[in-house]
């Protein structure tokens, strides 16, 4: 009798013991997941490492076109220089000196490369052949968000993808990746010099390079417009721009135009 | 019992209702003497006191029950009082809010009042009062959302610097920094470096183990870790020094002055080592006095971090570059800027489109004429001039093509290349005065000259800069900047310096502008004319008379100042072949009358454009170094190249084009897709890309078209051979005998074996894999010399394998190395398998009545099958088929099939084939229900009927040629006639069901 009554108790403290068990995996995990098999692992790997592939090639080639084109893909207001379409951020403004600030703010910027990428990365980003592998793949939706930083641009893609095979499964959702150029810094010189030639229709490229040291700016005078070519010292990057300005007649009394 | 606890409760309630009842009495009796007062003796307001102690209005009632004492919040000062009486408050003068608790009073706001260094909690009010001794704005200093004051005393060290201690080491950091990456301040160690030693257990970091740069001009140490500590070194940027790379690469105070500059022209000082910053202004020849010439263009060039820089002042000289000159202490520096042209200041002429006829109206305020007066006193007198004797002389009419010149482009001047225009100042003599009449103005000097005018600006633009101290370059210039509106006034040149060429020839004493000045010199001719000539008239008649024979003569010189016009042709190349200067449409059209201007995809460029050409460019090699061989229509790279490396191919067209390339011959220019070079208007063309595999031949085919869209019609060649590249590859085994994962002969344990490999080869073979090659125990025998397969040269290599398993996979790992050494570094997996017999089924067989039969054989093993020494016509390796046309008689056939493993099996067949002359007999007849069903001996066709007939009028039994028929219509007797394939027909069967 006795003996029948400690099994029982075993019993119980078993069965109270699992279902805490259970109950803390489930609080903790809210689901209980299978630990993935290796080759989904590895696939998984190569996967991240195909998808950071994609963010460098593509986030690198967005930023360099937005560096050539003025901080647009598709300039609709440009001036061609050097075989580039340099987007004009200041517009003229007949008969006065200064223009009219068409400045991209930095989220703007942000935007832009957020629907370059989005567009090319859909293209890049193929998982086709982990089907081929016998492995079945879902996916959710696709967001792109941009960080323009002082010296990087910061990319990060939430792209959830589900990799599983038979009950084994994995998740990957956030894929980040840092590209090493100065557009921030770059930014706000370009602000700068499209607020004084909006403001005094001029720019002093030597008074702001020696006041702003690491930079480097040039400033060429395609007639009748501006173009200004920003870059760092240690960076190749280079951003570039046009201002507009309009061509002037000489009028005279008794003369031609 | 229960009776004495019911006694004792009722006593209790008793005693207690009894008790409360005198206490309240006495309460009320207390508080009937008191009242509130609103000013007692010792001049406190709203005090709850006897009527006594009471010097102004007594209430007895409490004080909150009296409106006038009710507590406020007061502020006073820039102090919040919380619960203030209203009286309190007002005599106090202060700010009464009606919450009590100042909560809700924007002034009494508890927040951080962030002031620098010495952040504190306080009220808006407490923190409006410190920050205004300041002028600073409250707004911006207050931090309502910061309420405690660790939180707030926190915001004095967000900026101090620090080592900060984080999970992947230590950084040199501010607090807020650190705060933001370990969520706690006990991190961060104030005012130390990460070299600290009280920090080297959590560091361990070695202090100044290296030298470094910040943001800053000075050099620093850096720890170990990576972290900046002290500066090592100043260095002072007024001088030019900051803290970069030195030669050695270490960080070190390096020189960024410019040691060289570029020199160019007539620019102050050029070619001249400049400090960093420093800038200054060059000009194209002279400048300034009208002394610019067509094309001409003020620069401004700056040093900047030992790079020198050039930025255009606005073309057309609508802005001009001043520079101001000071002396420091570090030596002489300077300053220039590019500001907006006001002509009447600058003495720099604005240029025009003169090609687009722009400034017509402006020459022409140059344009004069001068009447020069001649006499002789009697006739043996000789001719004497008497008035504006100025104007024949060659001075004059150098000074009015000066005149003309600095109105802008106007004249013949020289351009900015030194070519003088070739229209623009005419120089025309009437009437018969003796004496001399230049035509021509004397050639321009080629002096390179800063004109008065520019000179005084600078002068001035220098005193608005500053003297004697070296310029501030944090925060230079003014703003000196050239306005729309501006350029409109800027047309004064003209007009003063025709004042001051009138003013040189003494005919003019009284003129302030140019139009004034034309319309005085022609109104000084009338005015000569009325007021002297009558006393000529006088003299010569008086002489006349005295002396006989004196006469008079005028001649006179009209000068046409008209718009200046180019040279007739001009090198426009040299417009693209500036350094440091872009061309631009007003530089290249003063080159010449043939120079074209164009964005060639936004490339300034200036190109030479013959009239009507219909030229296309002529194409020739490039010199890049390479032996050339000429061809008829190209050439040929005598070397050949090196497989697999960059090579750039080169050609040169005689003019500006854009030249294509495709490897296919005869394609137009429009349908090539590939440019030679870029997509510009070059004159040398160059391809370069990354060669393809060795041991080939490439022909590219190349057109090219010139800015007038001249195509060439024939394809230019460049032919180019690559070297075979170093073998590198192992042999490949590309087939086999058998062939690999087949069998071997049925009954045998050994197979001989031929490997197909790509090259000359040595191979051997293991029973294990992964052995290396100098280890296999057995060896092929290998030909030297290729043999032709199938049009492909092959290498075979033998061996006969042994001890085969028939039951199982004989595997074997065979390696190759070929005559270079080269080895195959991976096994070769050979498998063998046993066969089964080969066995054969022939068909058809014995008697045959059809003449066409198709003699068949299936084999069990893949096979290839003969039939009398004659392959079979189709053949899948298991079923071989041959259709023959037999005659009549009997014919014998030796079938012989051999499989891949060398199995061999034969089989001799007899076919008799005879003719069929005879109908088709019914041999069984059945009723399946009402339908009567019919078999034939052989194949054929049956019609029935209810009675007699003809084949070919009954009814259907089958359509097709079959043994089977039946009658589906019930008669009571059946007339059946069959035909068979060869048309015999049967005789009339009478069947009865």
């Amino acid at each position: 009798m006795k003996k029948r009554a400690q099994v029982t108790i075993f019993i119980i403290i078993g069965i109270v013991l699992l279902t805490i068990i259970f109950i803390a995996i489930y609080i903790t995990q809210g689901t209980i997941r299978i630990r993935p098999s290796e080759s989904i692992e590895t696939q998984a790997d190569q996967l991240r490492e195909s998808i950071n592939r994609c963010l460098s090639e593509h986030g690198s080639l967005g930023l360099e076109i937005l560096g050539k084109q003025g901080g647009y893909f598709n300039p609709a207001n440009y001036r061609l220089y050097k075989n580039e379409k340099l987007t004009y951020l200041c517009e003229d403004i007949p008969n006065e000196a200064v223009c009219l600030n068409r400045m991209l703010t930095k989220s703007s910027l942000e935007k832009n490369i957020e629907d370059f990428l989005l567009q090319e990365l859909q293209q890049c980003i193929y998982l086709g052949y982990l089907e081929d592998v016998g492995l079945d793949v879902e996916t959710g939706e696709m967001g792109v968000n941009v960080d323009i930083g002082s010296e990087i641009v910061n990319i990060n893609l939430d792209y959830p993808i589900t990799i599983s095979k038979g009950t084994t499964y994995l998740n990957l959702d956030k894929f980040t990746h840092n590209i090493n150029v100065p557009l921030g810094k770059i930014h706000d010189a370009v602000a700068d010099i499209v607020n004084s030639e909006a403001s005094v229709g001029d720019f002093d490229v030597l008074v702001y390079s020696v006041l702003n040291r690491g930079f480097i700016i040039e400033k060429h005078r395609p007639y009748p417009d501006k173009i200004y070519i920003v870059k760092t010292t240690n960076n190749p990057y280079f951003f570039q721009f046009a201002i507009q300005d309009e061509e002037i007649e000489i009028k005279l009394e008794g003369g031609t135009t | 019992m229960k009776k004495t606890k019911v006694t004792f409760m009722i006593y209790l309630i008793i005693s207690l209702t009894f008790y409360l009842a005198i206490s309240t009495n006495i309460v009320t009796a207390q508080t009937q003497n008191l009242g509130c007062c609103l000013e007692d003796n010792n001049g406190d307001t709203c005090k709850q006191t006897t009527q006594d102690n009471c010097v102004s209005d007594f209430v007895f009632t409490d004080c909150s029950n009296v409106n006038s004492c009710k507590p406020v919040c007061c502020i006073t000062e820039n102090e919040c009082n919380v619960n203030v009486p209203y009286p309190t408050c007002l005599a106090s003068n202060g700010i009464v809010n009606d919450d009590p608790s100042c909560i809700s009073a924007g002034e009494c706001k508890i927040g951080c009042c962030n002031l620098g260094a010495n952040p504190f909690i306080a009220s808006y009010s407490e923190c409006q009062q410190e920050v205004s001794q300041y002028g600073l704005n409250v707004d911006e200093i207050f931090d309502s959302s910061i309420i405690t004051e660790r939180e707030c005393l926190l915001q004095a060290d967000l900026l101090e610097k620090g080592c900060c201690i984080t999970d992947n080491g230590c950084s040199y950091t501010t607090t807020e920094e650190c705060l933001a990456i370990t969520n706690s301040v006990d991190n961060f160690n104030i005012d130390k470096l990460c070299s600290d030693p009280s920090l080297v257990s959590s560091c361990g970091c070695e202090e100044k183990s290296s030298k470094g740069c910040l943001l800053g001009d000075d050099v620093y140490w850096f720890d170990s870790c990576g972290n900046p500590e002290d500066i090592t070194e100043e260095c002072d940027i007024k001088l030019g020094f900051t803290c970069g790379q030195n030669e050695d690469g270490e960080s070190a105070c390096v020189d960024i002055n410019c040691a060289d500059t570029y020199a160019d022209s007539i620019s102050p000082k050029k070619g001249i080592p400049r400090k960093h910053g420093e800038s200054w202004c060059e000009y194209e020849f002279a400048t300034g006095d009208g002394l610019d010439r067509p094309g001409s263009r003020h620069f401004r060039n700056y040093c900047l971090d030992s790079q020198q820089y050039v930025e255009e002042c606005a073309d057309f000289r609508q802005q001009v570059c001043v520079q101001a000159e000071v002396k420091t202490d570090a030596g002489p520096y300077s300053e220039a800027n590019c500001i907006g042209n006001d002509v009447s200041k600058t003495g720099v002429p604005l240029g025009f489109r003169f090609w687009k006829g722009e400034g017509k109206g402006v020459c022409d305020l140059a344009d004069l004429e001068c009447i020069v007066l001649y006499t002789k006193k009697n006739r043996f007198a000789s001719w004497k001039c008497e008035e504006n004797c100025e104007c024949e002389k060659q001075s004059f009419i150098d000074e009015a093509a000066k005149n003309c010149r600095s109105l802008g482009d106007c004249g013949s001047g020289p351009n900015v290349f030194g070519q003088t225009g070739s229209k623009g100042f005419k120089v025309k003599w009437g009437g018969d005065a003796p004496g001399p009449k230049p035509t021509k103005p004397s050639p321009v000097s080629n002096q390179k000259k800063i004109g008065s005018s520019i000179k005084k600006l600078s002068e001035e633009y220098a005193k608005g800069f500053g003297t004697t101290q070296q310029p501030d370059i944090h925060g230079a210039f003014g703003n000196a900047f050239l306005t729309k509106e501006g350029l409109g006034l800027a047309t004064g040149i003209g007009y003063l310096t025709s004042v001051a060429f009138f003013y040189s020839i003494g005919v003019m004493s009284e003129a302030s502008t140019l139009a004034g000045a034309a319309q005085a010199l022609f109104s000084f001719s009338l005015y000569s004319l009325s007021v002297f000539v009558p006393f000529f008239i006088i003299g010569v008649l008086i002489a006349a008379i005295i002396l006989g024979g004196g006469d008079s003569a005028t001649k006179t010189v009209k000068i046409n100042c008209d718009r200046w016009e180019p040279p007739k042709s001009g090198n426009c190349e040299r417009c693209n072949d500036r350094p440091f200067k872009e061309c631009s449409e007003y530089v290249c059209k003063s080159i010449g009358k043939n120079c074209q201007f164009t964005f060639d995809n936004g490339n300034p460029l200036c190109l030479s454009v013959k009239q009507n050409d219909v030229s296309s460019p002529i194409i020739k090699p490039l010199d890049l170094g390479y032996e050339v061989e000429k061809l008829p229509n190209g050439h040929k790279l005598v070397e050949k190249l090196q497989p697999y490396t960059p090579v750039t191919l080169g050609i040169e067209t005689n003019e500006r084009a854009r030249c294509k390339y495709s490897t296919e011959l005869n394609q137009d220019y429009n349908s090539k897709l590939n440019f030679f070079g870029d997509s510009s208007l070059e004159i040398e063309h160059e391809l370069t890309f990354r060669l393809l595999p060795g041991g080939r031949k490439h022909i590219y085919y190349i057109r090219c078209e010139d800015y007038a869209e001249n195509q060439n019609q024939q394809d230019y060649v460049i032919e180019f051979e690559i070297k075979p590249e170093p073998d590198r590859s192992p042999p490949l085994i590309e087939n086999s005998i058998p062939r690999n994962n087949g069998i071997f002969k049925f009954g045998e344990t050994t197979a001989d074996v031929s490997l197909f490999l790509n090259e000359p080869a040595s191979c051997k073979y293991s029973s294990i894999a992964n052995v290396l090659y100098e280890n296999m125990e057995n060896s092929f025998v290998c030909l030297e010399n290729a043999i032709d397969l199938n049009g492909i040269d092959q290498f075979i290599c033998s061996a006969s394998l042994t001890n085969l398993d028939p039951q199982n996979e004989n595997r074997f790992y065979i390696k190759c190395t070929d005559t270079s050494g080269n080895v195959n570094t991976q096994d070769y997996v050979y498998i063998l398998k046993g066969s089964e017999q080969l066995s054969l089924i022939v068909t058809p067989e014995g008697i045959v009545y059809d003449p066409e039969i198709i003699l068949t054989v299936e084999s069990s093993n893949k096979a290839v099958c003969t039939f009398n020494e004659i392959s079979f016509l189709d053949s899948d390796g298991f079923t071989h088929t041959q259709p023959l046309m037999l005659p009549e008689g009997l014919r014998s056939y030796d079938i012989k099939c051999i499989d891949e493993a060398g199995n061999e099996a034969t089989k001799t067949v007899e076919i008799l084939q005879r003719v069929d002359a005879g109908g088709p007999r019914i041999v069984r007849i059945y009723q399946d229900f009402e339908i009567l069903n019919l078999e034939t001996d052989e194949e054929a066709i049956c019609q029935y009927s209810n009675e007699r007939f003809s084949f070919g009028s009954g009814k259907d039994m089958s359509t097709n040629f079959t043994k089977t028929h039946e009658a589906t219509s019930t008669y009571p007797v059946y007339y059946v006639i069959c035909q068979d394939k060869y048309d015999n027909i049967s005789p009339t069967y009478e069947i009865y069901p």
